[in-house]
């Protein structure tokens, strides 16, 4: 015991033996006593104050710790690669520039929120004027009611700026109950669209990546190259820094008494096949890199699992390769044959319409009336008929990815990226494969996806092929073996959550030693969180 | 006991012993107060 605590012990006894003594066998005396006893609070009144006083110093000094300016230096420089998705070999200009996303949303999201909607159109119209397009109403002529609504968007929409007028929604409603599909035409107009400007959108594109790549000095293997290579390094430093850990603990994420001595013993004993607080500090950053990368590979594992059924998908489609060759072209040359028998029909109503208000003869009125009557329903039938012929496109499109790219030595990741390429077909396949459990975010879940495959360690699924799925579970195993790790397949295959948890925990206590952060300050820092939060109350 | 270069010295540890031992003194003085000032 420190000395100041035996001294204030052996006062406290004292000021206690003092009130013992002390007579309280009449009113006098206990007013007495009551003095003395005031008297003593006084003083330890004062002296809790003092101790306050020397606590929350600490706890403010402790705690007054400033991300690594490192940080935010690197992650500004990474947004400015940021527009590495422009250069994938994969897809098209129309997803690289989110066309794709804009047409899906109006596919999946329209469910009467008109707002939304809205926003959709307007950020398509504000992507061609950033290529150097200018829409105007006479673009949208899919079918009449496109141009109906497209008339109010361009007049009033556009020029006010506000989607939500009253104008743009008596419009919609008036349409809409003549034609329920209106906002499937509007997105098949804004298919045709990018359709017959995609030469000059692509060459727009490729103008804008040279000069990307030019700015920067690099090729586009080099600008790749850069952009994993800082997130890696960004990656290293978050998990070290300093300020991130202690918030960690200041927002209850993590608690100290999980990373004591013993419990950290036991779990180095049980992974490593070395003993680790016996071994040198030189062995033991050996032994914490290694536990480092089994937990960047079980990160890549578990995500592997989490979307087995998009690679199983896209390998049951290469296994029938043969037939997919040329079927993209076919389709697409399917697709505009009826998409021009459409818009010829369009131009024919138009001219019936204006016709009959003009026909004096009343049988050829009347015949042109009837046309006239009649073609919204035949037209709307052909737009459906070409709404399926782009959702197969959609799936040929990918077809043809996978005649062109994937052979057995194609990588898993490899196919993780075909399958991140197209949004909407992976949409698609997510759907059908969590259409049991509706409470599944399924955008959030391809942005999962989306996210792991731009983070920086995919070292396994980089390496794995195809033809070697089928063992990975015993390649992860072998390979830290090696590395002095006891891990078995099953620790895999049975038990994913609890190793993630473990190696998880090693890693964080490994990057807890290498911030500049005490382990005895943290564990004061939450103790007197709760000590502050406890005085607020009172 | 008011001299801060003397409480500056002591561990983390022993600090919020420290504030413990005082507060649990002031717990003490405070219910001796009650008891006994309500006496007849």
């Amino acid at each position: 015991m420190s000395d100041i605590l035996v001294e204030f012990d052996k006062y406290i006894s004292t000021n206690k033996d003092v009130l013992n003594v002390l007579p309280i066998n009449t009113k006098k005396n206990r007013k007495k006593y009551i003095e003395k006893v005031e008297e003593l609070e006084e003083t330890a009144l004062k002296i809790k104050k003092v101790i306050w006083n020397e606590i929350e110093e600490r706890y403010e000094r402790y705690i007054d710790v400033v991300p690594n300016p490192k940080i935010s230096e690197l992650s500004k420089n990474i947004r400015s690669v940021e527009e590495i998705d422009l250069f994938n070999e994969l897809n098209t200009p129309y997803e690289k520039l989110g066309f794709d996303r804009i047409t899906h949303n109006l596919d999946c999201f329209f469910e009467g929120n008109l707002d939304f909607v809205n926003e959709n159109i307007n950020a398509f119209i504000n992507k061609f004027k950033d290529l150097g397009i200018e829409l105007s109403e006479e673009d949208f002529n899919y079918s009449p009611y496109t141009n109906e609504y497209m008339k109010v968007f361009f007049e009033d929409g556009i020029t006010s700026g506000d989607f939500s007028s009253e104008k743009l929604k008596k419009a919609f409603e008036k349409i809409y109950w003549k034609c329920p599909d209106i906002v499937t035409h509007i997105e098949l107009n804004m298919r045709y669209l990018y359709y017959i400007n995609s030469k000059k959108i692509e060459k727009e594109l490729n103008s804008r990546n040279e000069k990307i790549l030019s700015d920067m000095n690099l090729d586009k293997n080099g600008l790749v190259k850069n952009f994993f290579e800082m997130n890696k390094e960004l990656l290293t430093l978050q998990r070290t820094d300093s300020k991130a850990i202690l918030d960690k603990f200041l927002n209850d994420e993590w608690k100290i008494k999980d990373f004591g001595e013993k419990d950290m013993s036991i779990l180095y004993e049980r992974l490593s096949a070395k003993n680790y607080f016996s071994a040198s500090p030189k062995e033991q950053e050996e032994i914490n890199d290694n536990f480092v990368k089994l937990l960047n590979t079980l990160y890549e594992y578990n995500a592997y699992i989490k979307y087995k059924f998009i690679i199983d998908d896209l390998k049951e489609k290469y296994k029938h390769k043969d037939t997919l060759q040329d079927s993209y072209e076919k389709k697409n040359k399917e697709l505009r044959q009826k998409e021009q028998e459409l818009l010829k029909e369009n131009k024919k109503y138009k001219r019936n319409l204006k016709m009959s208000k003009k026909a004096w003869l009343i049988f050829i009125r009347k015949k042109l009336e009837k046309k006239v009557y009649e073609f919204p329903v035949v037209s709307n039938a052909k737009i459906k008929e070409l709404k399926n012929l782009y959702l197969e496109l959609d799936e040929e499109v990918v077809n043809s990815r996978i005649v062109e790219f994937v052979d057995d030595n194609c990588t898993i990741k490899y196919m993780f990226k075909i399958v991140i390429s197209f949004y909407t077909y992976a949409y698609k396949l997510a759907k059908e494969y969590y259409k049991d459990d509706p409470d599944i975010d399924i955008e959030q879940e391809l942005q999962g996806l989306i996210d792991f495959i731009n983070q920086p360690y995919k070292v396994m699924l980089n390496n794995i092929k195809l033809a070697e799925e089928s063992e990975i579970t015993s390649i992860i195993a072998n390979r830290y073996k090696i590395l002095n790790i006891n891990l078995e397949q099953e620790d895999l295959e049975e038990n994913l959550d609890t190793l993630l948890e473990d190696v998880g925990k090693i890693v964080d206590y490994y990057n807890i030693t290498k911030s500049s952060l005490d382990i005895d300050n943290i564990a004061f820092v939450e103790k007197v969180k709760t000590m502050i939060a406890k005085n607020k109350k009172q | 006991m008011e001299k801060n270069f003397e409480l500056a010295k002591l561990s983390n540890e022993n600090l919020l012993k420290l504030y413990k031992q005082v507060d649990e003194y002031i717990t003490f003085l405070e219910k001796e107060k009650k008891e006994k000032g309500t006496e007849e």
